[in-house]
């Protein structure tokens, strides 16, 4: 996120311009916060204690999922005040997708972590969507990240439902896992 | 053999799965795996497409044209990292363009290189990568029709400097480069974290064999993991364009000199990059400092897709089929760039292997070794208050 400003250049911009550092470098965050929920588990003896506890470790990983949603939205919101001090034309709209696209990203990885159980291959996964992004963007259609970036804001919502979807299907597995 | 157990738990790995994909799924997306189009002589009367040339008197009207018309309507376009934005300048910034233009307009005998400075000045103000750049100005503006002579000169290249091949083979790294300069970190940091996870570290540490065996072992199978299956998509992508070639002299080795050349070292950083922090901090954070620079580079190299060579360029960018003359003048870089990379993952290397000979030594773990110093600074503190 600091390195954003210098990459790209963040003074005056359109709201379609703007666009541009939300979605193609603000949006990794979501990979940084949601993937690495389940990590401390795979340590075998860290996972033995958390089940013998009280709570399920369900609540708990709910509880870091609920943490790391929050400081995605946080800091998207943080860049957004950046950018607006800045000049830009900053919708909330705009806002919405960038924090639905790093939702998806980090909920794919975070799928992907609850099936593979493997933090690098999890982090594999998100990046995988990301370069197909950069790729075959055209081919993704409602799961487009950079659609903002063409005008098109249609697609923020579906991301956001279905990074919900697959945060609900990490949990579910973990869960059915535990069992 | 350890070369073939590491081999094996690479292969046989999540990790290793999806890198595979990855490498079929990218280029065959971007239809480099099957070429269509032969490399074919160039016949009078064609259209042969257009190339920049520095051509002052084309230059800087036509520049001097559009930043009149930019600073008219108040938005300036820009590519930063390769996409498309507009600028809008303050009034006192809009005063300086004016002041710029009047340099530009007022100034008969402006020199080329007068001219130039005043370009540069415009793209300060608009933030950089601006038309007005650099390596904008003559992209932009220096675009001219190629002629017949100029087209059949580039098939000339093509045919004598690459036969052939070596264009398709060049394609195919540009495309294949990208995901080969940050997914081999994924393979590096799994392999170490699941001697971690599995609680072998603490086993092989009592081994007989050496530090410097162990690590670079890990790094050559890793490495052959990678880039075999990168070979034989190289020649699969290569022998497309062998039968369109037919009854000329092909550089069948290309794809593989190629693969070893111009892709190897950036697989070499990627795994070195891997097993080095992985092995200084016991965590997956290798992920993060190899995406942080592939990312970077990425968007960096946007601005040099065409076979425009830097140094400290990680993942080399050939993003045009021929462009020959570019290559040739670019070839004592590109050999500098990569033996810099190559030399840097040794170095990597070495020091992970000073980093895992402590840790065998029961002299350095990861943070828990930081963590026990900065206690131990604490409790002589309070010890020496009391």
């Amino acid at each position: 996120m600091l390195l954003t400003p210098l990459l790209f250049g963040t003074a005056n911009l359109d709201h379609i311009a703007a666009a541009a550092p939300l979605e193609m470098m603000v949006s990794t965050i979501g990979i940084i916060l949601l993937v690495p929920v389940f990590s401390p588990e795979q340590n075998s003896e860290i996972a033995d204690v958390t089940a013998s506890k009280y709570i399920a470790p369900i609540y708990v990983y709910l509880i870091r999922i609920f943490c790391s949603a929050l400081g995605i939205i946080l800091l998207i919101l943080i860049f957004s005040v950046y950018l607006i001090s800045s000049g830009c034309d900053i919708t909330a709209a705009l806002v919405f997708g960038a924090i639905a696209d790093a939702m998806f990203l980090g909920s794919v990885g975070l799928f992907a972590a609850a099936v593979t159980n493997n933090l690098p291959a999890s982090f594999m996964a998100s990046l995988l969507y990301y370069v197909l992004n950069l790729t075959i963007q055209d081919k993704l259609g409602y799961f487009n990240l950079f659609a903002m970036m063409r005008g098109s804001h249609a697609p923020n919502l579906w991301l956001f439902m279905a990074s919900t979807g697959f945060i609900t299907a990490a949990v579910g597995i973990k869960a059915i896992q535990k069992r | 053999m350890l070369f073939l157990k590491e081999l094996k738990k690479t292969v046989f790995s999540v990790t290793f799965l999806m890198f595979v994909f990855i490498s079929i799924y990218l280029p065959g997306s971007q239809d480099v795996l099957n070429f269509s189009d032969p490399i074919s002589v160039p016949k009078p009367g064609e259209d042969y497409g257009t190339h920049t040339k520095e051509l002052p008197e084309r230059i800087m009207p036509f520049a001097t044209a559009r930043l009149i018309s930019e600073y008219e309507a108040n938005s300036y376009v820009a590519y930063p990292i390769g996409f498309y934005k507009t600028v809008r300048l303050s009034e006192d910034e809009q005063k300086q363009m004016s002041a710029i233009l009047s340099r530009l307009t007022e100034n008969k005998q402006l020199t080329y290189e007068e001219f130039k400075a005043c370009m540069q000045d415009a793209d300060d103000l608009i933030g950089g990568a601006s038309y007005y750049s650099e390596s904008n100005l003559v992209k932009t503006f220096g675009r001219v029709p190629m002629t017949y002579e100029e087209a059949l000169e580039q098939y000339e290249l093509s045919k004598n400097t690459d036969h052939f091949t070596g264009t398709y083979a060049r394609l195919f790294c540009d495309y294949i480069g990208i995901p080969l300069s940050i997914l081999p970190v994924f393979l590096a940091v799994a392999m170490c974290l699941k001697d971690k996870r599995s609680r072998i570290s603490e086993l092989i540490y009592t081994r007989k064999t050496s530090s410097a065996r162990l690590l670079f072992t890990r790094f050559f199978a890793i490495l052959t993991a990678i880039m075999l299956p990168v070979i034989v998509l190289s020649y699969i992508s290569n022998s497309s364009v062998w039968g369109m070639h037919d009854g000329m002299a092909l550089n069948y080795m290309a794809p593989l000199n190629y693969a070893l050349g111009w892709l190897l070292p950036s697989a070499m950083v990627s795994v070195a990059v891997g097993i080095f922090f992985t092995e200084l901090t016991g965590t997956p954070i290798a992920i993060a400092v190899q995406s942080l620079w592939w990312f970077i580079d990425l968007y960096a190299g946007i601005a040099r897709l065409d076979g425009n060579y830097a140094l400290f360029q990680l993942t080399l960018r050939h993003n045009k089929l021929g462009n020959t003359q570019a290559f040739i003048d670019g070839f004592p870089t590109l050999v500098a760039n990569r033996l810099f990379f190559a030399g840097v993952a040794i170095m990597l290397m070495v020091a992970a292997v000073l980093i895992y000979e402590q840790k065998r030594r029961g002299n350095l773990n990861g943070f828990k070794a930081s963590k026990k110093s900065v206690m131990g600074l604490a409790n002589r503190k309070n010890k020496s208050e009391a």
